[in-house]
C-alpha cells in the first residue's frame, strides 16, 4: 500500500459516485429534495416490475380469479342435465348410481343459460358470462389438481411458478406503489404457498398473501410517521455509504429502492384493504358481514378495490366445496356465501367501467360426479367440468364446449388446464409459447409443452 | 413435515421441492417492511439496546462501537459515530414530543395485541372439512401473534431504533 494516494478512490468508485448510481437517485427522491420524475426512466429501466408492452393485442389488463376450492358440483349449480332425471338410480358409466340434482333449474337472460336455484344472483348476469363447459384435468386429488390449476403442472417434484407470477413476469405491474399480485385468503393446504409462489422465477414475482380480514404481514407502521422517517433516513444513509464504497454488493441499489417503496406502501396498502369506509349500500350489496359467513363478500369487495387500484392479478378463495358428504345442505350454505358477493362484484366492476379491461374467472380445480357417493355426496370428477369467464376480451352470454348428457365427461370443446392457461395468457396479450424462463438448463413455460388457445371465446 | 423458518419468508427461502443450485437474492419491499415493522426484529433490537444501556457509565461512542461490532462485526468510522449520535439526539427528542407521558421505566414493553390478533386469526380458520385422504400442508399467514414493542424511554427508543437500523442496513443483509 503506498502512503500517498493522489486520488483517494478507485476508478470503480469514481464512476459509481460520478454517475451517482441508481441508489443516489432513489435516496434523493426519498429525502424529498429532487423531483422524482427525472429518474422515472431510470427507475423503469432497472425495475423488473415496470409495466411491459406484451407482444399480442391486449384484451385484458387485469385478472380477478374467484377460486372455489374443493370442487363445486357443476350438475347441481349451472350444468342442467335433464338426462340425469331419466336415468335416476341406474348404474353410471364408471360405477355408482346416477343421481339427479335435487335443486330446481331455470333459464335466465336472452342467452337462456340454465342455473339452479342455488345461484339466483349470479344467474342475473347470464348474458354477460362466457362458459367453458368442456374442461378436464389430470389428477383427481385436490393437492395435485389445485397446484396444477395454479401452476400448470401437477408434478410435485418440480414446483412451477403460479400463473399470477408468470403474468407479472410478462407484464409487470401498473401501480408501482402496490404489489402486482395479491392473493386473499390463499390455500393453506393443497400445495399452500406453491399456489401463489414464483418457484424458479425471481421472488418479486410471487403473490402477496393477505387474510380475508385485509391483514398483510408487517404493513402497519410500527412507530409514528416522523420517527420512522428519521429511522429510514439513517438506514438509507448507511446504505448510501455502502453503495459508493468499494466492493459494494450489486443489490444495494435494490435495497435502497425497496425501502423507498416499502415506506410508500405503508401509506397506500392499509387504506386500500380497509373496506369499513365503504358506503353502507355497497357493504349491503356485497353482503359484507364479520366472520366466516361474510368472508367471501369481504374478499370480493377487497378484490374490486385492489383491481381498481391497478393490481394486475387478484385471487380470492372460498374453500369448502368438497362435498363427499352433506352435499345438499353444504351446497346451500356454500352457495349462499358466494352467490350474492360474486354478483355484486360483477355489477360493481361493470358500473365502474372496470370490466372493460378486467378479466374475471370463476371456478374450481375439478368437478363432481353425476353419480352419488354414500347417501348425500358426490365424488371428484376430472373428466368434465365448467368454469366461467366474464369481462375483458371474452364473448358475452356465450357457452363453449360441453360434457355428455349426464355431465360425466367433456365431449365437445375440450380444454385441458394448459389450454385454459394458454387462452388466459392470450387474452392478456401474451404468447404462451414465447413467455419462457430459463431454469436448470431449460426454457420453462406456464403451459409446459402443450396449450391450445381457444380463440372461439374471444369477443 | 419440515417447516421453513417463517421469519425468513421474505428472504427467498428455497422451495423444498426444488433443486436449487443458486439461491435467489431478491430485494423486495416486503423485506424492508419486515425489517421496519416485524415484532421479531423490533423486539431483538430492543433487547440489544437494553444491554447496551445496562452499564450507566459508558460513553455513547463506546456503546455505538459495541453495537457496530455486534451487528456488523466492525468498528464504526468517525462519520458513522457522529451520524448515529445526531440520530439518537433527534430521535429521542421526537419520541418525547410524541410520548409526553412516557411509561415508567421497567414496565413490560412487549405487549401482545390480543384484540387485533383474534380478528387476524379468525380470517384464516378453515371452513372446509378436509377429507382424511387430503394432504394438509398448512402455512398460515398471520399466525405470529401481533406484538407491540413499546420502549420505556426516549433514550431506549432511540437506541432500539438505531440497532434496528443496523439490522435493516444492506451491510447487515449482504455478506461480502
Amino acid at each position: 500500500m503506498p502512503e500517498y494516494i493522489p486520488f483517494a478512490t478507485t476508478r470503480r468508485n469514481l464512476l459509481r459516485a460520478a454517475s451517482a448510481g441508481f441508489g443516489h437517485l432513489a435516496l434523493t427522491g426519498l429525502l424529498g429534495s429532487i423531483a422524482q420524475k427525472a429518474s422515472a426512466a431510470e427507475l423503469n429501466a432497472l425495475n423488473p416490475l415496470a409495466p411491459k408492452r406484451p407482444p399480442l393485442p391486449v384484451k385484458a389488463k387485469r385478472v380477478i380469479f374467484l377460486f372455489m376450492e374443493g370442487a363445486m358440483s357443476s350438475v347441481d349449480t349451472f350444468e342442467y342435465k335433464p338426462e340425469l332425471g331419466k336415468r335416476n338410480g341406474k348404474s353410471g358409466p364408471g360405477g355408482g348410481t346416477i343421481t339427479p340434482s335435487r335443486f330446481k333449474f331455470s333459464q335466465y337472460g336472452n342467452s337462456g343459460s340454465w342455473f339452479s336455484e342455488l345461484l339466483p344472483n349470479i344467474a342475473t348476469h347470464a348474458d354477460e358470462l362466457c362458459w367453458l363447459r368442456g374442461l378436464y384435468t389430470d389428477t383427481p386429488a385436490h393437492p395435485q389438481a389445485v397446484v396444477q390449476l395454479h401452476t400448470g403442472s401437477a408434478n410435485a417434484s418440480l414446483t412451477r411458478p403460479s400463473w399470477g407470477s408468470w403474468l407479472l413476469y410478462g407484464l409487470g405491474t401498473e401501480n408501482q406503489d402496490l404489489p402486482g399480485y395479491i392473493t386473499i385468503n390463499p390455500p393453506v393446504a393443497f400445495g399452500g404457498a406453491s399456489n401463489y409462489g414464483s418457484a424458479f422465477l425471481p421472488a418479486y414475482y410471487q403473490g402477496t398473501a393477505i387474510t380475508d380480514q385485509g391483514y398483510m404481514p408487517n404493513i402497519a407502521a410500527a412507530t409514528a410517521r416522523k420517527l420512522e422517517r428519521e429511522q429510514t433516513d439513517l438506514i438509507q444513509a448507511m446504505n448510501h455509504d455502502l453503495a459508493v464504497g468499494s466492493g459494494a454488493p450489486d443489490a444495494v441499489d435494490g435495497v435502497i429502492k425497496s425501502y423507498e417503496l416499502a415506506f410508500r406502501m405503508q401509506d397506500t396498502v392499509p387504506p386500500l384493504l380497509d373496506i369499513s369506509k365503504e358506503p353502507q349500500h355497497v357493504l349491503d350489496a356485497y353482503g359484507v358481514k364479520p366472520g366466516l359467513e361474510g368472508s367471501f363478500a369481504r374478499q370480493c369487495l377487497m378484490a374490486r378495490r385492489l383491481s381498481e387500484a391497478g393490481v394486475r392479478f387478484v385471487e380470492i378463495r372460498q374453500p369448502g366445496w368438497d362435498h363427499h358428504t352433506n352435499l345438499h345442505n353444504g351446497l346451500i350454505e356454500q352457495s349462499r356465501r358466494v352467490d350474492q358477493p360474486t354478483s355484486a362484484l360483477l355489477a360493481d366492476l361493470a358500473q365502474r367501467g372496470l370490466l372493460e379491461d378486467t378479466l374475471v374467472l370463476f371456478g374450481s380445480e375439478f368437478g363432481r360426479l353425476p353419480t352419488s357417493e354414500g347417501v348425500d355426496g358426490r365424488d371428484h370428477n376430472i373428466t368434465g367440468y365448467s368454469m366461467f369467464l366474464t369481462g375483458a376480451g371474452v364473448k358475452k352470454g356465450f357457452s363453449f364446449g360441453a360434457t355428455d348428457e349426464i355431465g360425466m365427461a367433456a365431449v365437445d370443446g375440450r380444454m385441458h388446464i394448459n389450454d385454459l392457461h394458454a387462452t388466459l395468457l392470450a387474452l392478456m396479450g401474451i404468447d404462451h409459447e414465447r413467455l419462457t424462463y430459463r431454469y436448470a438448463g431449460r426454457d420453462f413455460r406456464l403451459t409446459n409443452v402443450a396449450g391450445v388457445i381457444q380463440q372461439q371465446i374471444f369477443a | 413435515m419440515f417447516q421453513k423458518p417463517r421469519t425468513l419468508a421474505a428472504f427467498d427461502p428455497v422451495m423444498q421441492t426444488l433443486v436449487t443450485g443458486r439461491r435467489d437474492e431478491t430485494t423486495v419491499p416486503s423485506q424492508a417492511l419486515f425489517m421496519l415493522n416485524s415484532p421479531f426484529v423490533r423486539s431483538q433490537s430492543l433487547h440489544v439496546a437494553e444491554s447496551l444501556l445496562t452499564e450507566k457509565h459508558r460513553s455513547d461512542a463506546a456503546r455505538i462501537r459495541e453495537a457496530y461490532q455486534r451487528v456488523l462485526g466492525r468498528d464504526p468510522g468517525t462519520p458513522d459515530t457522529a451520524r448515529v449520535k445526531a440520530f439518537l439526539a433527534r430521535y429521542s427528542a421526537t419520541w418525547l414530543e410524541l410520548h409526553p407521558a412516557a411509561t415508567p421505566p421497567g414496565q413490560a414493553h412487549i405487549v401482545r395485541a390480543s384484540s387485533s390478533s383474534s380478528s387476524i386469526t379468525e380470517g384464516i380458520v378453515r371452513s372446509d372439512d378436509l377429507d382424511q385422504d387430503d394432504e394438509v400442508d398448512a402455512e398460515p399467514i398471520a399466525e405470529e401473534a401481533a406484538q407491540i414493542i413499546l420502549p420505556d424511554t426516549g433514550e431506549q427508543a432511540a437506541w432500539a431504533a438505531f440497532v434496528q437500523a443496523l439490522f435493516g442496513s444492506a451491510e447487515f443483509q449482504f455478506v461480502r
